[in-house]
């Protein structure tokens, strides 16, 4: 009886870290492809033409790196608060380096500099998300 | 009498070795090893690489090979190029073995957005400038697609290089020859003179502007379709990033392949193009003729280098390459479009603005 959540807890956190790991690779695999095949770069040129035609995707960036910097900051205090779990203060300093990251990438770059921009900003907000989802998870008592 | 031949073969041996020994050596490299049973031509010697002429387009790996060592009159400046998509890098045709001396050269650094044609002449020179070619350059090339190999080939004719070959049957036919490979990736020279304004021959390529209009107004003038069939009467775009079908109202089919990346009507099952006659065979009953001006198109101006390249070498002086191809000409809602055979006399005729988005390949 008292060993059932614990086992969810561990499904859960096991299933989100590997969504994670897939979107980062992803993320690697969208930038890599489009680097070294045409017909990569060509259909993600495509989408990208696609995507700015029907979606307002600069309200979204601008409202994605409000809520992950928000998210970062949740982060940051709860690693100052926590001070004698080492896995849950790891996993938040791992939530904020990929926060960081994202708004990094979202600020920073643009499909004009990197072809799959859009595709590894969904890929990198994903992680970050899903780190966050961990951490939650993890702080479960 | 034993012991006086003895003496005999003794001293004919001593005698031949110290003239052998005294001959130069260049004799001995340039002279076969005697025969037991002397003849005229010794079998083992190898037959010499004929010359080709500058406007030969298609050549063999005996002389490429012939080429680096030293034996033609190309030997005194050239260079090899394996034309791949991407940084060489990224470039598994060129990293896992490559013919001594290649550089790697990107397809993409000749081509390029919005339309993926090929670029300006200042962005063209300089990207053959830093691989060290001039216009007097022999440009060899080879690569495993042999659509993009020869758009390479077409875009440096386009620029002024005069003596551009590409070897008929890439790496495969090199490999089937018994010549070795290398590993070792090689840095070419760049040079800053081309010796020409580039482009030398801007009447290699037609415009989507002149494509239009002369399609219009120039009944002697045919617009080649290089694309399979269902791409041609428009089932398909043949593309992922290409909604719209069809083609441009009053082009010809050429044929090409089964897809948009095989181009089986033009190539062997050895990877080698066809001929000139073989190609003739190919059009035969098709709806234009060697007498017309023809501008090849494809997708988007790899496999219509092909014919382009053919007919080249054939000493054809009536032809072009519209280069936007199908993929500029659907981006402009106006132009006229066709779906369908019209040498079926199936055909309708519409705008690209009335196409629906749908056909692109899944």
């Amino acid at each position: 009886m008292i060993r059932q959540p614990n086992k969810l807890k561990l499904g859960l956190l096991i299933l989100f870290a590997i969504l994670e790991i897939g979107a980062l690779i992803s993320a690697y695999a969208a930038h890599y492809f489009t680097k070294t095949r045409m017909g990569m770069l060509r259909h993600v040129i495509y989408l990208n033409g696609k995507w700015e035609k029907i979606i307002p995707l600069d309200i979204i960036k601008w409202l994605v790196v409000v809520i992950i910097l928000i998210i970062t900051i949740i982060s940051v205090i709860s690693i100052l608060k926590s001070s004698n779990n080492h896995i849950g203060k790891l996993l938040r300093i791992i939530s904020v380096g990929l926060g960081i990251w994202t708004m990094y990438y979202l600020l920073f770059r643009s499909a004009g500099v990197n072809r799959a921009y859009y595709i590894i900003c969904l890929c990198l907000v994903l992680g970050t998300v899903f780190q966050n989802i961990i951490c939650k998870i993890y702080e479960i008592k | 009498m034993n012991k006086r031949l003895f003496a005999l073969m003794t001293a004919f041996i001593i005698a031949a070795t110290v003239l052998v020994g005294c001959a130069p050596k260049t004799d001995v490299a340039e002279t076969p090893a005697p025969a037991e049973t002397p003849s005229e031509t010794p079998a083992e010697e190898p037959a010499k690489v004929e010359a080709v002429d500058v406007r030969k387009v298609f050549v063999t790996p005996e002389w490429v090979k012939s080429v680096i060592d030293g034996e033609q009159a190309e030997s005194d400046n050239y260079i090899i190029l394996e034309a791949s998509w991407g940084p060489v890098a990224d470039s598994p045709d060129y990293n896992t073995g490559h013919i001594p001396g290649a550089v790697h050269v990107d397809i993409a650094s000749i081509e390029g957005e919005p339309y993926w044609n090929i670029k300006t002449p200042e962005e063209v020179e300089k990207a053959i400038l830093d691989l060290g070619i001039t216009k007097d350059k022999v440009v060899i090339l080879y690569g495993s697609d042999v659509s993009g190999t020869a758009r390479v080939a077409y875009a440096y004719l386009w620029a002024g290089v005069e003596n551009v070959k590409v070897l008929d049957g890439s790496l495969g036919a090199w490999s089937a020859a018994g010549y070795d490979l290398e590993k070792t990736p090689n840095q070419p020279t760049p040079v800053t003179d081309f010796g020409a304004v580039v482009p030398v021959n801007p009447q290699y390529w037609t415009s989507i502007e002149d494509a239009a209009k002369r399609l219009e107004e120039d009944p002697n003038f045919k617009l080649v379709s290089i694309r399979s069939y269902n791409e041609f009467i428009g089932e398909t775009s043949g593309y992922s990033y290409i909604d719209k079908a069809g083609e441009p109202k009053g082009a010809v089919w050429g044929k090409a392949g089964s897809d948009p990346y095989h181009m089986e009507d033009y190539t062997h099952e050895d990877g080698t193009y066809i001929t000139m006659d073989e190609m003739k065979a190919l059009w035969e009953g098709l709806d234009f003729t060697l007498e017309n001006d023809l501008a090849f198109y494809c997708g988007t101006g790899w496999r219509a280098s092909i014919p382009f390249l053919i007919m080249y070498e054939n000493g054809y002086e009536n032809i072009s390459m519209y280069d936007g191809g199908w993929y500029q000409w659907q981006m402009n809602n106006n132009l006229p479009v066709q779906l369908g055979d019209p040498a079926k006399g199936d055909v309708v005729y519409t705008t690209v603005g009335e196409l629906s988005n749908d056909k692109a390949a899944k």
